[in-house]
């Protein structure tokens, strides 16, 4: 990932940072569906939460440098993540 | 020549910086994991109350409040790859730019909180305010400690030679103001968004 994007996206750290901006605009597009009305509202709590699930994943794994962590770690850090996440949706959409 | 050698060695992989810091973020993850989850269940046994509140805040704030956590880790990532693989003083300029991004989200959250109370909004208005206030206030310590272990961070990256101990150090602050950032991905998801 080298001198694409006319040179300005040098390594991974820079594509990480696009990404975590896009996923923030689209969190932010998420917020504004929960304040409707139905059972949509449901769909966009969830999407909430995922979208600041699948965030965090990308700043451990690309900013923490979990990507060239040993396995163990890697795995608690995964194991934390998705325990969290799952809980978050459970009760707030259950 | 050995010092850089050894300096890249740490790109394979490995536990990035000092195992304590890791046990730390354990910790840290297990007590703000306690906090979302009361954020969640308060959202849903007080639905009404949480709602109306969560209106009130301006999502602007927040949203510039994770656009500068979000940067500030973004130059600490960019500082800490760049010393490691060919350093040089001058990249001590990353750390700099981190530190203004966590300067920028004190005083943004000086001027929400202020505003707030101005309006007669405190932590004893109901029980939304009273986790809005005191979570994001624990999480605002953390990034005041953060932006001292930055200053420590850009201090050692000015060096002219670092060794393996300074990369980890440089690591170690790194997993720090990290671990602050993706706090408040969460606690921003819960308190502005939902």
């Amino acid at each position: 990932m080298t001198r694409d994007l006319r040179g300005r996206i040098h390594d991974a750290n820079d594509v990480a940072w696009l990404v975590l901006m896009a996923a923030t605009a689209l969190a932010w597009w998420w917020g504004r569906a929960a304040q409707g009305r139905g059972d949509a509202v449901r769909i966009a709590m969830a999407g909430v939460v995922l979208t600041a699930t699948f965030k965090v994943g990308v700043v451990g794994y690309q900013f923490m440098e979990l990507k060239t962590a040993p396995r163990w770690l890697q795995l608690a850090f995964a194991a934390w993540l998705l325990g969290i996440s799952a809980a978050l949706v459970v009760i707030i959409c259950g | 020549m050995e010092r850089v050698a050894a300096a890249r060695q740490d790109v394979r992989p490995h536990v990035p910086g000092e195992i304590g810091i890791w046990a730390f973020v354990a910790g840290d993850l297990i007590v703000f994991s306690v906090f979302f989850v009361l954020v969640a269940i308060g959202n849903r046994d007080e639905a009404e109350v949480f709602t109306r509140s969560r209106a009130s805040l301006d999502l602007g704030i927040g949203v510039a409040n994770t656009v500068l956590l979000l940067s500030g880790s973004w130059f600490v990532a960019r500082g800490v790859a760049r010393c490691r693989e060919a350093h040089d003083p001058r990249f001590s300029r990353y750390f700099s730019l981190a530190i203004l991004c966590g300067l920028g989200f004190v005083a943004n959250k000086g001027f929400e909180w202020g505003t707030k109370i101005a309006a007669g909004i405190t932590p004893q208005t109901n029980d939304f305010y009273m986790y809005f206030f005191v979570f994001t206030g624990i999480h605002l310590v953390h990034v005041l400690i953060g932006i001292g272990v930055l200053l420590l961070v850009r201090h050692t990256s000015r060096r002219p030679v670092l060794d393996r101990r300074d990369v980890r150090t440089l690591e170690t602050g790194a997993t720090f103001w990290h671990l602050v950032d993706f706090l408040w991905i969460f606690l921003f998801a819960l308190l502005y968004l939902l």
